[in-house]
């Protein structure tokens, strides 16, 4: 429904010309999807954002909304609301009239106004509040405050500006629940952008990774922790260990890096032609997914998966989990997370191991730490 | 980032007018005055001339202005030298007294300079309490001196623009860093070190505002050595005052104007460049 | 919590006493002044002086002109500086930086010279000297501060509630109206205070640009001073002072006129 067509967004300053905020960006958003734009500080995220919501104006590029150019509309006409990141309440006004700001702007009559906002604070379960001032409010409502003020105007797509990051953990996690049910509810398309990964994880039914402007990947939250396409989004998103080595070359469908002295298999996530020469390269793999065996056993091991030998140096408790360190080299240390109780209590630090894991779960990049 | 809006660009208009025509105006109407001749009947002679220049070189309008910039760095030394003192005593109270002495600080400052300068006639006039403690302590003194004196004029002005002194730098020192003065103690340095080389050079800017905040104003001054000065202590401010209100010679009046922003400008720029390179270098 | 500061040396706390009663006790001295009737060897408690001033027609005439040119320079300043700062800061006016050039030429400017400058203008105007070049001459020199303290408390406004309003449908001139102003309110009391307070205390100014028939209470204060001081001089100053400071209190609550203060001390280097 919405189409963001090769958008690039400058911004010149006095002094210095800076790289784009956002660089030759192409987007699809599809109808009641909910969709996170997740990216660390400064990759451009809530630029895109406010250029979709039109309170900045791309300095090239298209968007088209069901096929018609929207961009360069101002904020007021397009069919889309905006929750700011510190609400943006209006402190003069009471929640009620806050939410029922832009209806009254919008001419109808008293009686529907009345109807609406009651409906809609009902919705967000404000109804009790409806007279307060938003001084008055904790964080929590007045973030429902902010979505209900949004939703009331029947928006085509709520556009959600880190709703949730002035919030503490728990209060978090609980209006990260609301928020994905609510939007399940009115089928509505929501775009999202934050930098916390989990957040993004939980909610959405698609992920933009971005990073210095550029979007990295957009996939399905499973297929972007299971399958990430770049370094960039490998690295953001969830946990990874992290090997250095030198490229090989190609073995059958997986690539070949040396680790050390050790020769290590996996899925390459590099350009044909960059493989044959001997550069540096990452492999990365989900901690989780690295198995810790007694130096004895290493003969059960399928000669297919990839291995490491070393000694437990830390073990250290997270509570449904416990992360292991393994030294393999001096300069090597490799985390696993183990989150087999039974296991557990067999790992002892000091004890010689082998690090296990398999080909199809390590990812090479090019680079290097 | 800012969305400005084009139609709310009508509402810069009245201030933007106003000032341009009862402030640009005005001066740019100095500035020409000031190269004309003077009228026969007093107002201007419309004769292109640099003859109100010329004539500043006088060395009677000479020593005036020599007068007033002498007593202008004395009051802004004076202050200097008062003020910081007081700016630091001020930010190193307890929170609830320093909003006590802000607020003490201001009432006397806000309020109507006349009054301000009648207060001190009174208190150092003709039968006033100073007067009469030195006579009850047997000082011989001339009981003229005491009205009409520059003594009394830099009194007048020290204490009416002392406030302009201390409140830049109580802001600084507010917001200062005091474990600096702690660690300067833990290290053996005593109150005369933390006050040279510590907080003197940290509030190097806002000790430059406070000298521009008192030293603008005092060159200008016309009330105070008006009215505690007399006729014999005529300062700068007194001299164009009677350029335009009695001999109504306007050239050499707004001549005069013209010398004395300038050399405030000059002043103005030399103090404030002194204020900040050396901040930027020790950020 | 605030961490604690080593105090500063006694000395400076001596300075800061005798200061602050070298600047009271003529205050002081003065206010008693007014309340004491001396006869040839004998000092009494009167408030004679303060009955004077109550039935003198010129001074009662002075304090109304007083009254009429503040209460116009605190609209007329408030009202074009509230214009002139949400042009600053909220558009694209194309003078944008010289209005706020002009408004610190008008800062710096020696009040002598901008009063005499004013004088010779209003001559070459052939305008007459009156209360309305009074007020003309009080509303530039009060537009500058009104200005400052209204930007300072725009700037100091979260802009995301402006573009929330934007967001929700609101045309600029709404957001002023709904959004902005409202929001200023606070602001533009204390701008009209404070110019209105400037106005009220203003001699210098007045004292140029008015012409007979405009004195007000300072340059009425001021006359009589030349003349010689009588006890009822002590109670009129003691009235203003007391008037001044009511004012005060009020413009020291308002958060604009912290804002205002607290950012000068950063902004006066820019001049």
């Amino acid at each position: 429904m919405l189409k963001i067509v090769g958008i690039r967004k400058s911004f010149f300053n006095s002094s210095v010309k800076q790289e784009a905020a956002v660089d030759s960006l192409f987007l699809d958003i599809r109808e009641g999807e909910f969709f996170s734009l997740l990216g660390p500080s400064g990759c451009g995220k809530t630029t895109l954002l406010r250029m979709i919501a039109g309170l900045e104006t791309p300095t090239s590029g298209e968007i088209l909304l069901d096929g018609r150019r929207i961009d360069q509309l101002p904020p007021q006409q397009r069919p889309f609301n905006m929750v700011f990141q510190k609400y943006a309440l209006f402190p003069h006004l009471t929640v009620f009239e806050n939410v029922a700001f832009g209806l009254n702007l919008k001419k109808i009559s008293k009686n529907e106004i009345q109807e609406r906002v009651q409906e809609i604070l009902a919705l967000v379960n404000m109804t009790h509040y409806k007279d307060r001032l938003p001084e008055t409010l904790s964080g929590g409502q007045s973030q429902r405050v902010a979505i209900a003020r949004a939703l009331v105007n029947r928006p085509r797509i709520l556009l959600l500006d880190e709703p949730l990051s002035a919030l503490d953990q728990k209060l978090r996690e609980h209006m990260q629940t609301e928020l994905k049910q609510l939007q399940r509810q009115l089928g509505l398309t929501f775009i999202y952008v934050t930098h916390d990964q989990e957040e993004a994880l939980a909610l959405s039914d698609r992920i933009g990774v971005m990073n210095r402007g550029r979007l990295e990947q957009v996939s399905e939250p499973k297929d972007l922790y299971d399958e990430p396409r770049t370094l960039f989004a490998a690295q953001f998103v969830g946990p990874m260990t992290t090997l250095e080595g030198e490229v090989l070359g190609m073995d059958g469908n997986l690539a070949r890096i040396r680790v050390g002295d050790t020769v290590l298999h996996g899925r390459s996530k590099m350009e044909e032609p960059q493989i044959a020469s001997s550069q540096m390269a990452l492999a990365l793999i989900r901690p989780e997914r690295l198995r810790l065996l007694e130096t004895k056993k290493e003969p059960e091991i399928a000669s297919n998966m990839n291995m490491l030998s070393g000694q437990i140096l830390q073990k250290i408790f997270r509570g449904t989990q416990t992360e292991v360190l393994v030294e393999i080299t001096k300069d090597l240390v490799v985390k696993a997370i183990v989150t087999d109780e039974e296991l557990d209590d067999k790992l002892q630090v000091g004890m010689l191991v082998s690090v296990v894991f398999d080909p199809k779960d390590t990812f090479l990049f090019l680079g290097n730490k | 980032m800012k969305k400005p809006d084009r139609s709310l660009s009508l509402l810069g208009w009245p201030a933007f007018l106003w000032f341009l025509i009862f402030l640009i105006g005005p001066l740019l109407l100095v500035l020409m005055t000031s190269f004309f001749k003077r009228g026969l009947y007093g107002g201007i002679d419309w004769q292109f001339s640099f003859q109100s220049y010329v004539r500043i070189f006088n060395a009677i309008y000479f020593d005036i202005f020599w007068k007033s910039l002498k007593l202008s760095f004395l009051t802004t030394a004076l202050c200097l030298l008062i003020g910081f003192p007081m700016a630091w005593a001020m930010a190193t109270a307890t929170t609830t007294r320093r909003v006590v002495y802000v607020f003490l600080l201001s009432i006397p400052f806000l309020m109507n300079l006349i009054i301000r300068v009648f207060a001190i006639r009174l208190f150092v006039g003709y039968d006033g309490p100073l007067v009469q403690l030195l006579t009850w302590l047997h000082v011989d003194f001339d009981h003229y001196v005491m009205t009409q004196n520059q003594i009394l004029v830099l009194y007048g002005m020290v204490t009416s623009y002392l406030p302009f002194m201390v409140f830049p730098i109580y802001t600084a020192l507010e917001k200062f860093d005091f474990s600096l003065i702690e660690a300067n103690a833990d290290l053996g340095g005593n109150s005369m070190d933390a006050l040279f080389k510590i907080l003197i050079p940290n509030t190097r800017q806002a000790i430059a505002n406070g000298c521009l905040l008192v030293f603008v104003p005092t060159l200008g001054e016309f009330v105070i050595p008006d009215l505690l000065g007399g006729a014999k202590n005529m300062l700068a401010g007194n001299l164009i005052t009677e350029q335009f209100l009695k001999s109504r010679d306007w050239p050499f009046g707004a001549a005069l104007s013209v010398v004395l922003t300038i050399i405030l400008c000059a002043l103005a720029y030399g103090i404030s460049a002194w204020g900040k390179p050396h901040q930027e270098k020790e950020d | 919590m605030e961490k604690h500061r080593p105090r500063a040396p006694a000395w400076c706390f001596a300075i800061l006493f005798i200061v602050l009663i070298l600047l009271y006790f003529p205050l002081f001295y003065m206010m008693a002044g007014s309340l004491v009737e001396k006869t040839t060897d004998e000092l009494r408690l009167t408030l004679r002086w303060y009955q004077d001033i109550m039935s003198d027609r010129e001074l009662q005439d002075a304090l109304v002109r007083s009254l009429i040119v503040a209460v116009c320079n605190g609209l007329l300043s408030t009202i074009l500086g509230a214009s002139a700062a949400i042009t600053i800061m909220r558009s694209r006016f194309r003078f944008k930086r010289s209005l706020q050039t002009l408004s610190t030429i008008s800062l710096v400017m020696p009040e002598l010279v901008f009063a005499l400058s004013l004088l010779s203008w209003f001559f070459i105007l052939k305008l007459q000297l009156s209360l309305l070049t009074v007020i003309i001459a009080h509303v530039s020199f009060s537009l500058s501060f009104t200005l400052l303290v209204i930007m300072s408390r725009l700037s100091s406004l979260d802009f995301s509630i402006e573009e929330a309003a934007q967001d929700l449908g609101a045309s600029s001139w709404v957001i002023l109206r709904k959004i902005t102003l409202p929001l200023l309110r606070p602001a533009l009391g204390t701008a009209f205070i404070l110019a209105f307070l400037l106005s009220f205390d203003d001699f210098l100014i007045t004292f140029f640009t008015g012409g007979v028939g405009s004195d007000t209470l300072p340059i009425k204060l001021y006359a009589s001073m030349k003349i010689g001081h009588t006890p009822k001089l002590n109670a009129l100053s003691t009235l203003m002072i007391l008037f001044s400071i009511s004012f005060i209190i009020i413009l020291a609550r308002s958060k604009s006129f912290k804002d205002l203060l607290s950012s000068s001390s950063e902004s006066a280097q820019r001049e």
